[in-house]
């Protein structure tokens, strides 16, 4: 079952970006461009997992959405060209999980969003690629039906590359996300474990020059 | 030295020096009086007892000189009064009850016997007294004798000497009196100043708004008035420079804002691009809107390069108006045409002072906008006469809350549609802009549903 999103931006192109990435990643979405029309649509389809929306919208403006989104227990995450502070505060205190300033990063977002999902318990259990399932509750790993053993290194990188799927990932990235921000080690760490996984567990993944690594289908 | 203590010290000074020329004048007056007074009556009194002394007729013409000493002696006793006299017999005093002697004391000159004798009166100092002294000759019994009034008058000095403490005084307390009155005066009459001077300080310290009281018709009154005149041109103008400054720091936040858009989608294309596997559509789709977004930036730079270049001077030449209206037609009239609406163009002989390419611009961006709001079918109509330039519609028009903001930078009545459009939201600012540039004005009158009218006027 994916995660659905609901994207509310008026920019046309910054809108139909945002629904390429989230469909490349495996969410299924869907994209408005008016405040009011939000309203409306949501009062027959509402099981939104999070919202991403602009502040300034026509119609109705994103902080004025808030109240739809508490009703149907939306998660949200603002996406604006507000910097000022007073509008960030604003927006945090009246519920949003996040608050992303434009530009941002495509990347940045989409692991916001995985984050703002686990922590409000709505993230997918099981994660699937190929023949390869995986339990995130129960830390478990199958093919097929037989159980594979993982080092938890292993397992996390797994697990990072398949929620990311068809995403580059950079080597600083993998480091910090999987072997925390405390970790000072050497992105060779990162170039050695990738290719155990993918050569372990036959798994697709690209080295993008310059880039990273990404998981392909 | 405040004003107060200077009005003060000034009466002071003026107070008591009229009081001291007074009192010296009344002064000099009373003593004058007194003096003559007490000189009139001793010369009198001189004379008088000289006179008395005299009128005791002698039976014997020739005595004795003893004897004749004796009985004159007894002649001066025998009047009343004789106390204050002294009697000389040009050889000695044969009566003197005081304790020197007036002849020599004043030294006096008066030697012979002359008839014309005329008996003056001196004063003189003696043991601490003040004596009044008058010397008269008087003839008896065939001897002459010298008749002295040695009177004291030192009870009458004591008293003028105290009409003098007593003037000083009364000088110096009149004149304290007159400086506490004046004081109390100063004060209420200063007191408008001092509130004028408080409610400008006040003013003075930025709060621009207050206004001082203005209370009857004197010079203060006016003061105030003349003042308050200036706290208003101040208002105004700090007023003008805050609204220009806030202006200027809101186009700064919607410019910031209206790149953000642009950029993010720029940014966020290219990274799709640079991290994600997508189709080959995508990709085209992704680089397309890339293209797009560096357009509309490049656009808007042009835009935003002709709003800094107006803050300047700009070069105008005559032209005629009909050539301005002729230029723009050739660039809006295929589009209009294109969309199945008409264009009615009209103009005279006028001519204009104007940035030839500047002010076609403004107009070709009225039309345009006239254009966008038009229907199929509809007429757009641009003359030109005189020292205006019109630009008409009938198309779907713009609501009067929108009015008033539809010329400033980045405001866009319907801003999704605009943007699909192209618009940057500058098109009306920047026409603004170069109108004001021309210094002329502008102005839009607009019915929902019945059409739009922009009307440019320019001084000649």
């Amino acid at each position: 079952m994916k995660n659905r999103i609901l994207i509310v931006e008026d920019d046309r192109d910054i809108r139909e970006s945002l629904a390429l990435n989230l469909d490349l990643s495996g969410y299924a979405y869907v994209a408005l461009e008016d405040g009011a029309e939000v309203v409306r649509y949501l009062e027959n389809d509402h099981r939104f997992d999070l919202a991403l929306l602009d502040v300034m919208l026509p119609g109705l403006d994103g902080f004025s959405l808030m109240e739809e989104m508490k009703r149907y227990e939306i998660a949200v995450i603002y996406l604006t060209a507000k910097t000022d502070v007073k509008s960030r505060v604003y927006g945090l205190r009246e519920g949003a999980e996040d608050y992303i300033v434009k530009p941002f990063e495509m990347l940045e977002l989409l692991v916001r969003i995985e984050k703002i999902l686990e922590r409000t318990g709505r993230s997918r259990k099981t994660l699937e690629y190929r023949d390869l399932t995986v339990d995130t509750v129960m830390h478990a790993v199958w093919r097929g039906g037989e159980i594979l053993h993982l080092q938890p290194l292993e397992y996390e990188l797994l697990v990072k590359f398949i929620r990311f799927k068809n995403c580059t990932l950079s080597r600083e990235r993998l480091l910090s996300e999987v072997w925390g921000y405390s970790y000072f080690g050497s992105t060779r760490t990162v170039d050695t474990h990738v290719s155990r996984i993918r050569r372990d567990l036959n798994l697709n993944i690209v080295t993008v020059p310059k880039c990273g690594y990404r998981l392909e289908d | 030295m405040k004003i107060r203590t200077r009005i003060v010290l000034f009466s002071i000074a003026v107070t008591t020096a009229a009081l001291a020329v007074t009192a010296t004048l009344l002064i000099l007056f009373v003593q004058k009086t007194t003096v003559d007074a007490i000189r009139t009556t001793a010369i009198a009194d001189t004379k008088n007892f000289a006179v008395f002394f005299m009128r005791t007729k002698a039976e014997e013409r020739e005595t004795s000189k003893l004897l004749g000493r004796t009985y004159g002696l007894y002649r001066f006793r025998m009047l009343a009064m004789h106390e204050e006299f002294t009697l000389h017999n040009g050889e000695e005093y044969l009566y003197n009850a005081f304790g020197f002697a007036p002849e020599s004391v004043l030294k006096t000159e008066e030697n012979g016997m002359e008839t014309e004798y005329e008996p003056k009166c001196h004063f003189l100092e003696y043991g601490g007294a003040r004596y009044a002294i008058v010397i008269d000759r008087a003839r008896l019994d065939g001897h002459s004798y010298t008749l002295s009034l040695v009177r004291d008058v030192t009870e009458t000095f004591a008293r003028m000497r105290r009409i003098q403490w007593y003037c000083a005084g009364l000088t110096a307390a009149v004149a304290l009196l007159a400086a506490a009155v004046v004081w109390i005066v100063a004060r209420n009459m200063l007191r408008p100043i001092e509130s004028l001077r408080r409610s400008a300080a006040d003013i003075a310290s930025g709060n621009y708004r207050n206004r001082i009281a203005v209370r009857g018709r004197d010079e203060l009154a006016a003061l105030a008035n003349d003042f308050n005149t200036m706290a208003d041109a101040v208002e105004q103008h700090t007023e003008a420079l805050r609204e220009r400054n806030e202006r200027q720091q809101m186009f700064i936040n919607d410019l910031s804002h209206e790149l953000k858009t642009p950029v993010t989608s720029i940014l966020l294309n290219s990274e799709t691009l640079l991290k994600r596997r997508v189709s080959e559509e995508e990709q085209m789709n992704a680089l397309a809107r890339i293209y797009d977004q560096g357009t509309w930036l490049e656009r808007l730079s042009q835009k935003l390069m002709t709003l800094v270049m107006l803050q300047g001077e700009i070069d105008r030449m005559p032209y005629a108006v009909s050539d301005l209206i002729e230029a723009v037609e050739a660039t809006v009239r295929a589009g209009i045409e294109e969309q199945g609406m008409r264009l009615l163009t009209e103009s005279d002989d006028s001519v204009l002072e104007m940035d030839f390419d500047l002010l076609r611009s403004a107009v070709v961006n009225l039309v345009e906008n006239a254009r966008k709001a038009s229907e199929p079918g509809q007429t757009i109509r641009l003359f030109a006469k005189k020292q205006t330039i019109v630009v008409r519609d009938e198309g779907k028009g713009i609501p009067a809350s929108e009015l008033d903001r539809i010329m400033e930078p980045f405001y866009m009545v319907d801003r999704s549609r605009s943007r699909k459009k192209g618009g940057s939201g500058l098109g009306l600012a920047l026409v603004r802009e170069i109108v004001e540039a021309h210094r002329g004005r502008m102005w839009i009158e607009s019915t929902v549903g019945a059409g739009t009218t922009v009307t440019l006027y320019f001084e000649k």
